[in-house]
């Protein structure tokens, strides 16, 4: 199976994955990407009032196959 | 040259940890037969569905514990160390109900699960100790569901290594509680309950905040006050002394 490397950002602060993990294709590699989004939305969102996370998925050559990001935005409505 | 130690001389540490046994119920122990095996990483000692005949002993390396969901995902609900029995578990069922596996390369000490049963009944010095370690099993076991159930990433992983740390120290086996961490990111992740991804970004992160180091497989913490604070950790969950409760019964 192919390896992907799943990059992952909080705003400016981007994680490189030197690791990846081994999966069958890049459909695949879109529902780790958006599993992992979704669990970073849920430790980082409470608090925040602007936030843009996003999961970047690249193939064994490093080339970037996919990405994903998630904008959220808390108004109080007046 | 010293002679060789006996398979089961750390599962009768383990016990006596908690449960500080009469020299001729931990001389019992020690003669339960037994064949030693090695089993490669990844190997089961017994399966889901499968009936408990025999009781698994850690003699060296780690083993986990797991269950599948029916779309296939994996929960790790338990690791291992040297000196656990991996079947107390099952030690009076008729059918296991997860599934047993080697995380590394391990030697392990397989002892009929009949004969346990019996020295389990017929010392009660002995079925005294099994008790109370299958006791602290369950406590580890409902910290887990905290653990997963509402910590956030961060504290989750943390915890896990701190846990590890006090364990393998508590055996022996750690020193200053660095050890070598003998579990991929997938493998952490399905510990965990979260994703590799999540917990590749957050072992990162520990990296840089400088809470944990690492190197190779190793992995060493160095402010261990600090990291227990960050993983929420409370040792009261391993009852690591000698319980005292039931001894004069």
């Amino acid at each position: 199976m192919p390896r992907f490397f799943f990059d992952t950002r909080d705003d400016e602060e981007v994680i490189t994955d030197d690791v990846g993990i081994e999966l069958a294709d890049v459909a695949q590699a879109k529902v780790y990407a958006a599993k992992s989004l979704a669990e970073l939305a849920l430790d980082a969102l409470p608090g925040a009032t602007r936030r843009c996370l996003g999961v970047d998925v690249s193939d064994e050559e490093h080339r970037p196959v996919l990405t994903t990001e998630l904008t959220y935005e808390a108004r109080f409505v007046e | 040259m010293p002679a060789a130690p006996h398979p089961l001389d750390l599962l009768v540490r383990n016990l006596e940890l908690r449960s500080p046994l009469p020299a001729e119920d931990r001389e019992a122990v020690l003669k339960l037969p037994h064949t030693l095996r090695t089993l490669e990483a990844g190997s089961y000692t017994i399966r889901e569905a499968d009936a408990p005949v025999q009781c698994a002993v850690l003699v060296s390396g780690f083993a986990f514990r797991q269950k599948l969901a029916g779309d296939g995902s994996r929960q790790i609900v338990a690791l291992h160390i040297p000196g656990d029995a991996l079947d107390f578990q099952n030690l009076f069922l008729d059918v296991s109900d997860h599934s047993i596996q080697m995380l590394t390369r391990a030697e392990v000490a397989f002892v009929a699960m009949r004969d346990l049963q019996l020295l389990a009944r017929q010392r009660s010095a002995v079925g005294h100790a099994i008790l109370v370690k299958i006791l602290v099993e369950a406590s580890i076991f409902r910290e887990w569901v905290l653990n997963i159930g509402r910590r956030d990433a961060r504290t989750r992983v943390v915890h896990l290594l701190c846990e590890l740390g006090v364990r393998l120290d508590a055996e022996g086996l750690a020193r200053d509680y660095s050890y070598d961490l003998p579990m991929t990111q997938e493998q952490l992740a399905d510990a965990v309950g979260l994703t590799p991804v999540h917990v590749n970004r957050t072992l990162k992160l520990l990296e840089s905040e400088g809470l944990i180091v690492r190197s190779k497989r190793s992995v060493s913490f160095p402010d261990w006050k600090r990291l227990r604070a960050a993983g929420d950790f409370n040792q009261r969950y391993l009852h690591l002394e000698p319980q005292r409760s039931g001894e004069k019964v």
